[in-house]
């Protein structure tokens, strides 16, 4: 794990309202099977690269799911809402990465069916977000 | 014979007798320029309308679009012309190396941002005279 993903991972680490919900269980692109619900998964969907004729810009822009994910429709709804209070105009250090902006693009929800018979399903509350930061 | 890359192109002004490269631009393009013509088709004429050369062509205009940085020095030149309009000189060095020079008798110059993206400006340079191309 390197870069903004990294970034994001220290970023969310760090914020009392987030691991007063979930703890650290903050993960890129996949949760590791053992992890403890609540979680955070978040995935970086596209990027922008604002270029110029000499050469790369100073700013990157990306697009990023967070999928925050509980046992419970109502923890998921918190921990969405916990995230997007922090995170919707943060701007400032994330990790070695520099945040410039933060804009949210839209909200969904999901549920995730137990394959076991079970009525013990997986909520998901989504954040889309676009995030502009200067590379280290 | 070659494709020439866009990226590399070097868009520069003259800042104090000295040509200064104008940074983060993202897109050129150069339009307007044409021959003259006068219409010479008479009463007895063909149906196809007549037109001669004048002898005299117009530069057109050179248009480009950059990240806009109000804190840089180049930048702030471009927009200051606007209170100082005066014929000024600039080059073009393409990405292959050719080089291209052009007067401009004043500057268009706007800027603008949105959510989401950053702030970008928009330039147009009225060209007096003919660019220098490349013959």
């Amino acid at each position: 794990m390197a870069g903004i993903e990294e970034g994001i991972k220290t970023l969310l680490d760090a914020e009392a309202t987030l691991t007063a919900i979930c703890s650290t269980d903050i993960y890129p692109n996949k949760a590791p099977q053992s992890a403890a619900f609540p979680q955070i998964v978040f995935t970086q969907l596209t990027s922008d690269e604002y270029n110029t004729l000499d050469g790369g810009g100073d700013v990157r822009s990306i697009d990023v799911d967070f999928d925050c994910r509980a046992t419970r429709s109502v923890t998921a709804t918190s921990l969405s809402a916990a995230l997007l209070a922090y995170i919707r105009d943060f701007t400032g250090a994330a990790g070695a990465e520099t945040i410039r902006a933060v804009t949210v693009q839209g909200e969904g929800s999901d549920y995730i069916a137990p394959t076991d018979g079970s009525d013990k399903g997986v909520f998901i509350k989504t954040l889309d977000v676009q995030i502009q930061y200067t590379p280290a | 014979m070659a494709r020439v890359v866009s990226k590399g192109t070097v868009i520069t002004q003259d800042i104090a007798a000295a040509q200064v490269a104008i940074a983060q631009i993202n897109s050129f393009s150069h339009s307007g320029a044409e021959t003259g013509t006068v219409d010479t088709t008479a009463l007895d004429s063909g149906v196809g309308i007549e037109l001669t050369a004048s002898g005299h062509a117009t530069g057109g205009s050179f248009d480009f679009s950059l990240f806009f940085d109000s804190e840089l020095a180049g930048h702030q030149s471009l927009s200051d012309q606007l209170g100082n309009p005066i014929q000024r000189a600039y080059g073009l060095t393409l990405a292959g190396g050719t080089a291209i020079t052009f007067n401009a008798a004043g500057i268009g110059f706007g800027f603008s941002g949105d959510v989401g993206g950053v702030n970008t400006a928009d330039v147009t340079l009225p060209i007096t005279g003919l660019m220098v191309y490349v013959t």
